[in-house]
């Protein structure tokens, strides 16, 4: 059972290879996460984030795979997952992929698989996901968006679509689960230097999975829906949402 | 699910499940209420008793009264929960025997307003009256004559307690009443009890305030003054530092006889008119009480309070000052606060000092809290109270780094044989809990015995892992463990 601070006992982590989400959860296993669910395609990186818990705690971490593209295997392994598990009181959201804007503009099957993995994968998890939560009456949905999503820029479209049906799904499903004991948060992070942006250049207000995970763990202990990371980024694209687009489309980022 | 049968008196599920918390209003969850039908309190154990072993083991079932307790003990997610107003009917008080007979769903509140006026009082009563004799002995609560009267059980003669199985008579030659008492609700639904009252002289309070300089000079004076006293309290200021640190305003106080009232006061020595003068407003923001805002509270407070002072107060006075504010636990803004309260034994003070004095180095914001000292404890495995000092003190939930500031303190509580109290807990570690509570075992397995299935399991209860039975251990080796985790209670 999620604690009176937001401290979960128990983690399913769809993505588990992401490096926001294993600093998370290191943090929750420092204080009272004993079970940790990794879900994700690439076990290499899973099997790295499971040693790197184990070797500082006695937590029980159980590996599974899970291909958000495979949208008809998502609810069986979602059922299956709360079956085996029943205690599960956290669900991460941190899958995704940042594609290659570049290549993926102008691929018409690169576009589909980013919107099946980074749009169709999550609502499909998400939705599975929340049926459970509200039979168990509590628990907390943590997703992983971008301020790539809150206003879609001309060097990121693909990807930052892709954010952005999950920004705005993720919102009308925490709207639709008032009420039912479960709780979402939405974490909107900017740049943040994992092994998915090592390619790229620094972005402005650049922050690390470090910080993203200090920020999710605040946002659930006061339970705040909608959390931006670092916090400052709320202000720039406040601004940045209301430059007309013709002045937008030339910025540099 | 429903039950009829000859008694004509159907119970069902209330149909949408609601979000209920505790007092704390952190964490949450969504349970379904029972219904017991139009008329409320026309019931029968026996029919409820039916109606739990015909709903499906794995639905989880707790009785829930005013929703006084912070944390998650009255929480069953996605599960059942019985409401106080469905346990109500039964108010049968003998004079000659003193002795109250009433449902489990009847508040302190009630009990006071019908009996202080013809000279009564309850045995115990906690910091507010707003508790159910249901959730008063779940909890095994205590007040402020702890150290002369004991817990609330302690004055309970007998009790009924329903199950999957049928409805029980419990006196406390019964151990499954002391594993009812301070068992959280997790041994089955308590529907009605007998409590031992008491008579009283006037309804008023004769009170001596004292303030304090600091923390060894609080300590001193509840020492050598609390056994003149039947009642005794400190509030002490965990924000004060330095020379100050546990600066404290102690009240010490026994019912007032006729000749101790003003005149006007005896012209009606039993005159009760309890009322409420606030309600907090629902939006608070949760930057109204912050550090400085409550440091200027305390200050004022301790200022205003006498070196040493004689006084005539009414009970809600002296003994509900809380009550006067409806709903003040929405002060703390939406995300909630919670209650820290620990027990340490005797000779431990130094280990109380040091937790003072992380709480107030930290930046945990709280109001005063408050320190009192326990006498013996009742048998119950999970009560709370022990001899020792006890400590009480509401924490907003603003900063995610209470977390550890309150892990580390547990530690230390733990390791000076002391407890965390359950009924207010909702974010201690389950692996100190064998520690702090060695009767832990006891109580499972009486609970299992009296709730096979379990069925009553409360969302304390499961992140708690309270109901959960050791694993057998073979090995001396285990044996050791088991034994060392007991701790030096």
């Amino acid at each position: 059972m999620i604690d009176a601070l937001g401290q979960p006992q128990c983690v399913l982590v769809i993505g588990g290879g992401s490096d926001i989400a294993a600093a998370a959860v290191d943090r929750w296993v420092d204080l009272r996460t004993d079970t940790v669910i990794l879900a994700g395609r690439n076990f290499k990186e899973m099997e790295t984030v499971q040693s790197k818990l184990q070797a500082h705690s006695s937590v029980k971490v159980e590996i599974a795979y899970l291909d958000l593209t495979d949208h008809s295997s998502i609810e069986p392994f979602v059922d299956d997952a709360f079956d085996r598990f029943p205690d599960i009181d956290l669900v991460l959201l941190a899958a995704g992929q940042l594609g290659d804007q570049a290549e993926d503009e102008i691929s018409p099957s690169r576009v589909e698989a980013m919107f099946d993995t980074n749009a169709t994968g999550t609502a499909i998890t998400l939705t599975a996901v929340a049926n459970r939560l509200r039979r168990l009456g509590s628990g907390a949905i943590v997703v992983l968006s971008s301020v790539a999503g809150e206003r879609v820029r001309r060097s990121n479209y693909v990807y930052g679509s892709t954010k952005a049906a999950l920004d705005g799904f993720s919102l009308g499903l925490a709207d639709s689960l008032s009420g039912s004991g479960v709780r979402l948060v939405l974490i909107r992070p900017g740049f943040v230097k994992t092994k998915m942006t090592t390619h790229l250049a620094n972005a402005p207000l650049a922050t690390t999975p470090d910080r993203v995970a200090d920020d999710i763990v605040a946002a659930l202990a006061k339970n705040r829906l909608l959390t931006w990371s670092p916090g400052a980024m709320r202000w720039v694209m406040l601004v940045y949402k209301h430059l007309p687009r013709s002045i937008a489309r030339k910025l540099p980022f | 699910m429903t039950d009829s049968n000859d008694f004509g008196h159907a119970i069902t599920d209330s149909g949408q499940p609601v979000v209920i918390s505790g007092w704390g209003r952190s964490p949450y969850s969504s349970s379904t209420r029972i219904d017991f039908g139009d008329t409320p309190g026309r019931y029968r154990p026996e029919t409820l008793a039916r109606y739990i072993s015909a709903l499906p083991p794995s639905n989880r079932i707790i009785a829930r009264g005013l929703g006084r307790s912070y944390g998650d003990a009255s929480l069953c997610a996605g599960g059942r929960f019985v409401s106080p107003d469905d346990l109500s009917q039964t108010f049968d008080f003998d004079p000659a025997t003193l002795r109250l007979r009433v449902s489990a769903g009847v508040s302190l509140d009630e009990i006071m307003r019908r009996l202080i006026p013809s000279g009564y009082f309850v045995p115990v009563t906690p910091g507010t009256r707003y508790v159910t004799i249901g959730g008063a002995i779940a909890a095994d609560i205590h007040g402020k004559n702890h150290h002369k009267d004991g817990s609330f059980a302690q004055h309970v003669t007998r009790m009924q307690l329903v199950t999957a199985s049928g409805s029980e008579e419990l006196t406390p030659a019964d151990e499954l009443f002391w594993a009812t008492a301070g068992g959280l609700g997790m041994t089955g639904i308590i529907t009605e009890a007998t409590i031992q009252m008491r008579r009283i002289p006037t309804s008023y309070m004769k009170v001596t305030t004292e303030r304090t300089p600091d923390l060894e000079e609080t300590i001193v004076r509840m020492s050598s003054k609390d056994e003149q006293f039947q009642y005794s309290v400190a509030w002490i200021d965990c924000l004060a530092t330095g020379s100050s640190l546990g600066r404290s305003v102690i009240t010490w106080a026994d019912h007032a006889e006729v000749a101790d009232l003003g005149r006007k006061q005896m012209r009606d020595p039993f005159g009760y008119s309890p009322r409420t003068r606030l309600t907090a407003p629902d939006m608070a923001p949760s930057w109204l009480l912050n550090r400085a805002s409550i440091k200027i509270f305390n200050e004022a407070w301790y200022r205003k309070a006498p070196v040493h002072a004689e006084t005539t107060e009414t009970i809600p006075g002296y003994f509900h000052p809380l009550d006067g504010v409806a709903d003040w636990n929405r002060l703390y803004g939406k995300p909630g606060f919670l209650q820290y309260q620990f027990q340490i034994p005797f000779g431990a003070e130094s280990v109380l000092r040091h937790i003072i004095e992380r709480l107030s180095g930290a930046r945990a914001s709280s109001f005063l809290a408050v320190l009192k000292r326990f006498g013996p404890g009742s048998p119950g495995p999970l009560s709370f109270p022990a001899p020792g000092w006890t400590l009480a003190l509401d924490i907003p939930i603003n900063d995610p780094r209470i977390a550890s500031l309150l892990d580390g303190l547990d530690y230390l509580v733990a390791g000076a044989g002391g407890r965390v109290y359950l009924a207010k807990d909702s974010r201690v570690a389950k692996d100190l809990i064998p520690v702090m509570y060695p009767g832990l075992t006891e109580w499972a397995e009486i609970a299992q015995r009296a709730d096979p299935e379990y069925r009553f399991i409360s969302d304390l209860g499961r992140r708690l892992e309270l109901r959960k039975l050791p694993e057998p251990k073979a090995s001396l080796l285990g044996t050791l463990a088991t034994r060392n985790r007991r701790g030096p209670n």
